[in-house]
């Protein structure tokens, strides 16, 4: 190369960049970058509050109801009584109820956001092809965001976590078990799953259809039908949903009479439920209600055990992640510029 | 003589449309080539190809010596590429922009080269502030700056003074000569600025409708039209030719 050096730094040197360097490389962008999105700021926001808010009074609930147990207590030993009762099961993470329901709807949005603007945003710019134009294969660069992303929104989950554990501790007065503890953080793990899930769907209608509207269009449509209409058909087709106070209930029927009613109708709960499950959202809720003590049949199991019973949830969960990623990679792989 | 680009027959088709039509073509190093042709003439799609960008429907090209299709991470290496109406991330400041491109291409030392290439540009002063700020001159000469980083020996440009001022051209004009003399950097530009062209260009290529109707160096083209006083009117003579013999 007769080309004269187009620098004087000495130390300056242009080698071939590892695998690992362009992942890193491509993932710290995506986090800056989703940092310097003014919507994504906003949603993060919106979501941070609503949570802030909830943990905060399903903190000072449990903090109440502590406070109630003692003044009892107080009342009792005041009396003369030495068998003082315990304290009635109390089950600290169950605040994170409103959670969950906040991050179904916001935090699936904020996901959205990214999932959307990480593709284009880029093409919008013109920057897919300079990245593509340097020695970056284009799997790579698609591994890269999901990397960066995916980091982004575990960072959020547990901070998320974080900050119910010491809400707890601070504001509810009470330290949680290390069973109540690993709960929370798996509730945290399927919370991160599910954002996953949509930052997914966003990201893959993205690359699949070029005009940017069209691509949200779609997302917020598959958005509304798996985590809304699917779900609400299910509850609607739900026997038990038909009369105020349950129907089995109106009839007196106790559960194991209930389980008996609806043996007969089988196939209609087996389409019910399998309309239901349709829906990330409601693996999510199921598992995570499940992990939070939320649902009483789960409130004594121990996180191996709701792990085993929710099984089914948790591969829910997953299924649309792998299909999601799998078809990421099959679109962009096949694509030009 | 070293060839920076060769091609042989290279064809691009989009189903049954022929954007780039067996195109044979070599640009010895050190040359600054100037790719004319009327719009969809080709001139973006054989960028695209030649930046790895777009895969050949068939046909050879090699950058140095490097195929375009079995040793494409090689070809990038020595690649500068700036599209047209570059812009780059807008909510990130030009360093950070920089910083992130010269960390995908392997550059060491990367915060002093970054200091180097904008003081090579004349504005180090750009540094911190952010790409969404900066007037679309300002960005096209941020667009070079990336594609220089990494020491290429051929820059590819698409169109790198399209909607700019007078000024704007002129910069970006003057920017790419020094650039070709103080460092032998090949240049490889598609334009429709015909006056720029004759004040930079050793060299140029004509494509119509997908084909390259003539290459040869600048000198050479207004020889052989004695009677036409600038490359406008050879151009259009040229255009008009292609139309009578379609």
């Amino acid at each position: 190369m007769t080309t004269a050096e187009l620098s004087t730094i000495p130390q300056l040197t242009v080698q071939k960049p590892g695998w690992g360097h362009i992942l890193s490389v491509i993932a710290r962008k995506e986090m800056t970058d989703a940092f310097r999105n003014r919507l994504f700021v906003v949603a993060l926001m919106m979501l941070v509050g609503l949570t802030l808010i909830a943990i905060s009074l399903g903190a000072v609930t449990v903090h109440q109801r502590v406070a109630e147990y003692q003044q009892s207590v107080q009342v009792l030993q005041n009396l003369g009584r030495t068998n003082i009762p315990p304290m009635p099961p109390l089950n600290p993470i169950a605040v994170s109820k409103n959670f969950i329901n906040y991050l179904a709807m916001v935090g699936a949005l904020l996901a959205m956001i990214l999932g959307f603007t990480s593709i284009n945003k880029e093409r919008q710019a013109g920057t897919l092809n300079l990245i593509l134009s340097r020695p970056v294969y284009r799997d790579q660069l698609l591994s890269g965001k999901m990397l960066g992303n995916a980091v982004l929104l575990a960072l959020l989950m547990g901070a998320v976590g974080l900050v119910t554990w010491l809400a707890l501790i601070v504001i509810g007065g009470v330290s949680l078990t290390s069973d109540q503890l690993i709960k929370l953080a798996l509730t945290m793990g399927m919370s991160w799953l599910y954002l996953l899930t949509f930052f997914l769907l966003a990201m893959f209608f993205s690359l699949l259809v070029r005009q940017g509207n069209q691509a949200l269009l779609l997302t917020v449509i598959v958005w509304l039908v798996f985590a809304f209409i699917f779900p609400q058909i299910g509850d609607t087709m739900d026997l038990d949903n038909q009369i105020p106070g349950g129907f089995f209930a109106s009839l007196g029927l106790d559960r194991a009479g209930e389980q008996a009613a609806l043996a007969k109708f089988k196939w209609y709960e087996t389409v019910r439920d399998g309309v239901e499950e349709l829906s990330p959202t409601k693996h999510y809720e199921r598992i995570s209600f499940a992990l939070l003590g939320i649902k009483k049949e789960f409130a004594d199991n121990t996180w191996q055990e709701v792990l085993n019973l929710k099984t089914v949830n948790l591969v829910g969960l997953l299924v649309p992640i792998v299909l999601l990623t799998s078809a990421s990679y099959a679109v962009f792989l096949r694509q030009e510029s | 003589m070293r060839m920076a680009i060769e091609t042989f027959n290279l064809t691009r088709r989009y189903e049954d449309n022929v954007a780039v039509d067996n195109l044979t073509l070599r640009v010895p190093q050190g040359e600054i080539f100037g790719f004319l042709g009327h719009n969809g003439a080709g001139k973006t799609t054989t960028i695209s190809m030649l930046t790895t960008l777009l895969l050949p429907t068939s046909g050879t090209a090699a950058i140095f010596g490097h195929d375009i299709r079995q040793e494409n991470l090689q070809v990038r290496q020595h690649i500068g590429y700036v599209p047209e109406n570059v812009r780059l991330y807008n909510d990130l400041t030009v360093a950070e922009n920089l910083q992130f491109f010269a960390a995908l291409s392997g550059v060491s030392a990367a915060p002093q080269r970054i200091i180097e290439v904008l003081e090579l540009l004349g504005h180090p002063e750009w540094r911190g502030l952010r790409v969404g700020e900066l007037s679309k001159g300002m960005r096209q000469r941020i667009g070079l700056a990336q594609a220089l980083l990494h020491r290429p020996s051929i820059l590819f440009l698409d169109e790198p003074a399209s909607g700019l001022d007078p000024e704007g051209t002129r910069a970006i004009s003057d920017l790419i000569v020094w650039l070709n003399e103080e460092f032998g950097i090949t240049v490889f530009m598609n334009t429709h600025q015909l006056a720029e062209v004759t004040k930079l260009c050793t060299s140029i290529g004509i494509m119509n409708h997908g084909r390259l109707v003539m290459a040869d160096t600048l000198k050479n083209v207004l020889a052989r039209f004695p009677d036409h006083h600038s490359l406008e009117e050879i151009y259009l003579e040229v255009e008009r030719q292609e139309r009578s013999r379609a």
